[in-house]
């Protein structure tokens, strides 16, 4: 039987990294993330993992010590938000190079600046491209669920990638929620022992790792990288089964809700998704056909998957929350329109960037963005495609 | 007792290969060399080199001259890198994941990575060992 | 491990560029970067030991006699420190060739 219990999403992260009981937590406190570390640290202090804490001076530091532990054979994890994944950002992408599967608990905040400590994805969208895989939460339940699937996912053989969990920023890390927890025998036998084929402490195989990769040798191993990440998508898939099998709760590369049926649908992320869900349903009482697709994996990216599942859409919005100033249109869109693209698909499509800096998004937001997708239905007509909800403008004349 | 270089060298083994990349001449290698010796021969080291010729001469993939373990991360950080693998030593070692024997841990900093742009992380290397 | 190079295909290099065979770089000889040979001369040599510690390229052996031995030269690069700090004119730099 689970446990039913109430948890802020961090709590959930740091229950989660207690269940795995890694060997290693190095990390610095940045808000709205403090908490993880917090929490952990008091499960170190009390004995009750058996995790070595290291206390950094800095994020760069902690990346740098996640990195040592790691590559010394060593189950490391961390977490931060913002500026402190700006601060790690060179580690971040030693350690997807390194092929070290650490686990990072990301808790999304606006990257500086003006300095902002609330909720967007743009520090998320930071390091869409260092190799890390990414996996979003909707829910706290889904933060504690993807980050007891995490290590399963990195370690695998065929991935041997970092792995991050996101969640949104004060939305879901101090909201608490009911949620469902695995026993922690449970988990331990789901997890399982780490025990990498080479490693730094191995005194019988000493090895060397991070070399100077020249001309003739740093591009095939990025390639080694990208068909890692290309692996990850099955292994992805294969772990969520088995969690199914544990929990009963399914996760796939990303969810369909009532998207089946649908002539219009919002592409989103993370807590938005759960404000999306109330929105469709109350459209669908009025007869309205909406639907949601919400990215759990955005890294590996399910391109063909998603190009597939949004065929059959008259209109479809990208909710984008981080703008990339480009000039052009969000990460999520991009991402999302040229997979449609590569896959022959065409569906008329919208970009919002919503939510900058914690701005509330509410029912009403998302409802606008169902009835702009109507409107372009009927007139077939796209005025500009790179848009913003919520934002304060003057009066149009 | 008095040190004899030439009896340490006459008997133990070098733990840094000749084969690296570094300038003919250049005084590094014969001083990494000398302190890897200065290690019981029984011991494993873990040894982090910050990024410098030192390091890039001594490790371009796919050869190193180091006998012991080596990891190299980028340029200021040696100290945070290496604290995470002695953390790892330590949670490991408590838990048993280990066998017997002592590792040491050994960074290898150049001026600038040491105590320029590698300042910060040289106050976590104290943060961890003092 | 040790075949790797410029022609081995991705699927065949280590991941991340690791390296399990540490010390390999014994294999890379670096005795083609010299263009002036240390020569030496057995005879004038008086064993005393200053010429080996400062070898960058431990070409230079010491045997359990605690004598030094002649030149390795699949590693000697030709520096000529060995030659400069002897005080015996016990080696000689002889152009290469």
């Amino acid at each position: 039987m689970s446990i039913r219990e109430r948890l802020s999403g961090n709590e959930a992260a740091a229950t989660a990294m207690k269940q795995i009981n890694p060997d290693v937590v190095a990390a610095f406190p940045i808000t709205p993330s403090t908490e993880i570390p917090q929490y952990f640290s008091t499960f170190v202090a009390n004995g009750t993992v058996d995790t070595e804490f290291v206390a950094v001076e800095s994020e760069h530091s902690a990346m740098s010590a996640c990195i040592g532990a790691e590559a010394a054979g060593a189950r490391a994890m961390t977490a931060t938000s913002a500026n402190g994944l700006s601060l790690m950002w060179e580690m971040i992408y030693i350690a997807s190079s390194l092929r070290l599967p650490i686990v990072l608990s990301l808790v999304n905040r606006a990257v500086s600046g003006p300095l902002n400590i609330h909720c967007d994805h743009s520090d998320a969208m930071g390091v869409r491209d260092s190799g890390w895989i990414m996996l979003f939460s909707e829910t706290n339940q889904e933060a504690y669920d993807n980050t007891l699937m995490a290590h399963r996912i990195a370690e695998h053989k065929d991935v041997m990638l970092p792995l991050m969990v996101c969640q949104d920023g004060f939305i879901t890390s101090h909201a608490i929620e009911n949620i469902e927890l695995v026993e922690d025998d449970k988990v331990k036998e789901f997890v399982g022992e780490y025990h990498p084929e080479h490693y730094l402490l191995n005194k019988e195989e000493p090895i060397a790792v991070g070399p100077l990769d020249l001309q003739a040798y740093l591009f095939e191993h990025k390639a080694q990288q990208a068909t890692a990440m290309k692996n990850a998508k099955q292994v992805i898939l294969d772990v969520s089964k088995d969690f199914e099998k544990m929990t009963g709760r399914s996760y796939g590369l990303f969810e369909e809700y009532k998207l089946e049926d649908a002539e219009v649908a919002i592409v989103c992320m993370n807590s938005t998704a759960g404000t999306t869900k109330f929105v469709v349903d109350n459209l669908r009482a009025e007869g309205i056909k909406a639907g949601l697709l919400k990215i759990r994996v955005f890294r590996p990216f399910p391109g063909e998957e998603i190009a597939k599942a949004l065929s059959h859409i008259k209109a479809m919005a990208i909710l984008d929350r981080a703008d990339s100033l480009n000039a052009a249109g969000g990460a999520l869109f991009e991402d999302v329109t040229s997979s449609m693209y590569v896959n022959n698909v065409h569906v008329p499509a919208i970009n919002y960037v919503y939510g900058i800096g914690g701005r509330d998004t509410k029912a009403d937001d998302i409802k606008s963005v169902y009835m702009d997708l109507l409107d372009i239905v009927k007139t077939n007509k796209i005025d500009n495609p790179y848009r913003y909800l919520g934002l304060r403008k003057e009066a149009q004349k | 007792m008095a040190y004899n270089l030439k009896e340490v060298v006459a008997n133990r083994p070098s733990r840094f290969t000749p084969g690296h990349r570094m300038c003919a001449g250049c005084g590094a290698p014969p001083i990494a060399r000398h302190i890897m010796r200065a290690l019981k021969p029984e011991d494993h080291a873990v040894v982090c080199g910050a990024t410098g010729c030192m390091e890039v001469s001594t490790f371009i993939y796919p050869y190193t001259a180091w006998t012991d373990s080596f990891i190299h991360t980028a340029f200021e950080c040696a100290g945070a890198t290496l604290a995470g693998a002695e953390a790892a030593y330590q949670s490991m070692k408590k838990q048993g994941k280990l066998p017997e024997g002592d590792t040491k841990f050994i960074a290898f900093g150049g001026d600038g990575g040491t105590y320029d742009i590698g300042l910060q992380s040289l106050s976590r290397c104290y943060g961890t060992w003092a | 491990m040790t075949q790797i190079n410029n022609n081995t295909p991705m699927e065949k290099l280590t991941p991340g560029g690791d390296i399990y065979t540490s010390g390999n770089a014994r294999e890379f000889k670096t005795g083609d970067w010299r263009s002036i040979r240390p020569v030496f001369l057995s005879e004038t040599c008086k064993q005393c030991g200053l010429c080996f510690p400062v070898c960058p390229e431990d070409a230079i052996p010491v045997n359990k006699d605690l004598k030094r031995e002649d030149f390795n030269y699949d590693y000697c690069k030709g520096c000529g420190v060995c030659a400069k700090v002897c005080p015996f004119n016990a080696i000689e730099m002889k152009e290469e060739g």
